[in-house]
């Protein structure tokens, strides 16, 4: 995965616990800047293993710690360099949703080593959404929760993510949120 | 065919729309508008807002047409642009339009991916060019963060550097107490071989202790080596198969040694070095070969070490000459030729001859360079000679002669540990030197100010003031001193004037010995 991911597990270990923890997350993965470079794509085992490891410190399952990681992604990536380009893909949270595609088109064409999720707005009725989620990677879904959780709060929604089906190809997902459109 | 398209679908076809009366009055704006020009109130004239390019013509609008009419749009407040079409319906216009984003709008992040049409190919490129942004503000801050943890590395490993030579300055100093106090031992107990081989363990471990410090020593980056008197000659001699197994097959390495027993204090192993690197830079000129020489010989000048002097005084050098048959210099290249990291050769580093500049006035000469295109290259290295010649071997015999005929030498003797003051104050007055003790260079300086000395023996790292201060003002008071500094330190060569001896600790009894012995020509 790409290195803002790293910057992002970083940040989110230095809110929680300090710089201290980071730095003895750095010394234990045997890590350092050279590993946090944004627009670097690493091996996914290396991005596995930083977070294991800062669930180990956050005293979370891996489960939980990417639910917590997605959630707390968007606002990083919302306070950081990516803010203006959040800003441009939505201004609300269904049309947010909508562009996920488009924005992850740029990211990609842009990282061509990274390898982009899809999100299809299936359904939009008030105060419900289902969206189907595509990955060539496996295991994330509660890091996409996480992401969706995220989103609500950037919108200031309040409302739940549950996983509806899954196929081989894709996982359906289900927000419920207090509809304000 | 009429179509009805509800305005819905209208603000998502065409987000910057608008419609206008037939006195070209807003009757409606889309909500993406309204959110760029939050003070068009309906009713309100399109001049008012707008202008078109080439002046507002009413009658752009009114004429009789069938043809869709393209509209471009100037915002009179923010010279923010619009364009589209515009489509004549009963009682007015639809204007559909679309964005032209502008460099300011765009920076100040005015828009959002739904204010443009579906399938607008902008979209991916505004995308791209945000993304672009974000990545190259995210390259800054890697870049700082990464010069950060360089900064950081660097202290660091500086921290551990300085740790790693207190250490070593620590240690010799005890070791150096020990090796002292092995000596006294040996001379008190006289002949006893059980005793002797109990010094001489402990002697020998003291040693292995030495070598771990040498070790901490390059660890700090700190020269390991010692200023003592040497014949050039003689080291130029015994490496002399060294040397040629630098200079490779190619080349012919001949050695002309006319210095004889003249001596220098300089440091041996930079001395190698020097003459190393300058046998590369030969090497290197003559890629099909070609003859080396090295020559010494004894010189009187005056040099000054570049300061133009015109007081320097004559004096006596050994020079050394290194001259290759090599395709030699251009006057450009001859005049830079000493300037640090200057290197003509792809893979130099512009260190060898700015290095033996250095080395050579460190240890008060002074070096130059002759050459000419064609004609090779000489290079001269001047070392001061001193006093009378004592030889290494004289200096390092076992049974050195420390007869008690000694004309009383004073030595005036600095170290801040008491106890190797005592076991130098007693092997250096059972040597037949008359030994005046201080702990402190303040206690020296006044004993020098009532006191005659031929030798101040001082440590450099002192509590209070350096032993390099202090021999600067005991030379300053009695210019006839000479000058043997000793330290677990080896000190910056800024620190010791030319003539200045130097020895590390710990130390070595005999090699101490030979030391004050150059430094004391007259009780040779």
């Amino acid at each position: 995965m790409y290195g803002m991911i790293h910057k992002g597990v970083r940040q989110m270990v230095i809110d929680q616990l300090g710089d201290e923890a980071w730095q003895a997350t750095e010394r234990k993965l045997g890590i350092g800047p050279t590993e946090l470079v944004t627009g670097m794509v690493y091996e996914d085992s290396l991005t596995i293993e930083i977070i294991a490891e800062a669930a180990a410190r956050l005293n979370l399952d891996m489960e939980d710690c990417l639910v917590e990681f997605g959630r707390y992604w968007i606002k990083f990536a919302e306070r950081g360099s990516f803010g203006s380009f959040m800003d441009f893909t939505g201004q609300d949270f269904p049309s947010f949703i909508a562009n996920l595609d488009r924005m992850h088109l740029a990211v990609a064409t842009a990282m061509p080593k990274a390898q982009v999720p899809s999100f299809s707005l299936i359904k939009n009725s008030p105060g419900r959404m289902e969206v189907e989620y595509r990955s060539d990677r496996a295991g994330l879904e509660k890091f996409v929760i996480g992401l969706f959780q995220g989103l609500l709060d950037r919108f200031q929604r309040q409302g739940t993510v549950n996983i509806i089906g899954v196929t081989n190809q894709a996982t359906m997902f289900e927000i419920l949120h207090d509809h304000k459109d | 065919m009429a179509v009805t398209i509800d305005r819905e679908l209208l603000d998502h076809l065409f987000p910057a729309n608008l419609f206008l009366d037939e006195h070209l009055k807003f009757s409606s704006i889309s909500s993406s508008l309204r959110k760029h020009f939050p003070d068009i109130e309906v009713g309100s004239p399109l001049f008012h807002h707008f202008d078109l390019p080439g002046g507002n013509d009413w009658a752009y609008f009114h004429a009789h047409d069938d043809r869709l009419k393209i509209v471009h749009l100037t915002s009179k407040c923010t010279n923010y642009k619009l364009a589209g079409a515009i489509v004549p319906q009963d009682g007015g216009y639809f204007l559909a339009l679309h964005h032209v984003p502008t460099e300011k709008a765009f920076k100040e992040n005015r828009f959002q991916i739904s204010e443009f049409p579906p399938g607008d190919p902008r979209v991916q490129g505004l995308m791209l060019i945000n993304l672009q942004r974000a990545l190259i503000e995210e390259s800054q801050d890697t870049a700082i963060e990464l010069a950060y943890e360089r900064q950081r590395s660097v202290e660091l490993l500086d921290r551990i550097s300085r740790i790693a030579g207190y250490m070593a300055h620590d240690f010799n100093n005890f070791l150096s107490i020990i090796k002292l106090n092995c000596d006294r031992l040996t001379r008190e107990i006289g002949h006893d071989e059980r005793m002797e081989r109990l010094v001489s363990i402990i002697r020998e471990t003291a040693a292995r202790g030495s070598s771990i410090t040498s070790s901490l020593m390059k660890l700090s980056h700190q020269r390991t080596d010692t200023l003592m008197p040497m014949a050039i000659d003689k080291l130029i001699e015994d490496n002399t198969a060294f040397l040629r197994t630098v200079v490779g097959s190619n080349v012919t390495l001949t050695v002309n040694l006319g210095g004889g027993e003249a001596q220098s204090v300089i440091s041996h192993v930079r001395l190698l070095n020097c003459l190393t690197n300058l046998l590369i830079n030969s090497r290197d000129a003559m890629p099909n070969g070609g003859e080396i020489t090295i020559t010494t010989e004894r010189r009187i000048a005056a040099l000054d070490g570049g300061k133009n002097d015109p007081s320097t005084p004559l004096r006596e050098y050994l020079v050394v000459e290194v001259a290759d048959t090599g395709k030699g210099m251009t006057e450009a290249v001859l005049s830079r030729a000493f300037e640090p990291l200057f290197s003509t050769k792809s893979n130099g580093t512009g260190f060898g001859l700015a290095s033996a500049l250095e080395f050579a006035r460190e240890m008060g000469g002074d070096a130059s360079l002759e050459s000419a295109p064609g004609k090779g290259a000489r290079v001269y290295m001047y070392f001061p000679t001193v006093g009378q010649n004592v030889s290494r071997a004289e200096m390092s015999a076992a049974n050195f002669d420390t007869g008690m005929g000694h004309e009383k030498i004073r030595i005036l003797l600095v170290e801040d540990e008491p106890y190797a003051l005592e076991a130098l104050m007693e092997m250096l007055e059972a040597e037949g030197y008359e030994v005046t003790p201080c702990e402190t260079g303040e206690a020296a300086l006044q004993a020098n100010e009532r006191e005659r000395y031929d030798v101040l023996l001082t440590d450099i790292v002192m509590p209070g003031q350096r032993g390099t201060e202090l021999a600067r003002l005991a030379c300053a008071q009695q210019p006839q001193l000479s000058v043997i500094l000793m330290s677990g330190y080896v000190p910056d060569p800024s620190d010791i004037k030319p003539g200045w001896l130097f020895i590390r600790k710990p130390m070595d009894t005999t090699e101490l010995l030979g030391l004050i012995k150059a430094a004391t020509p007259i009780a040779a």
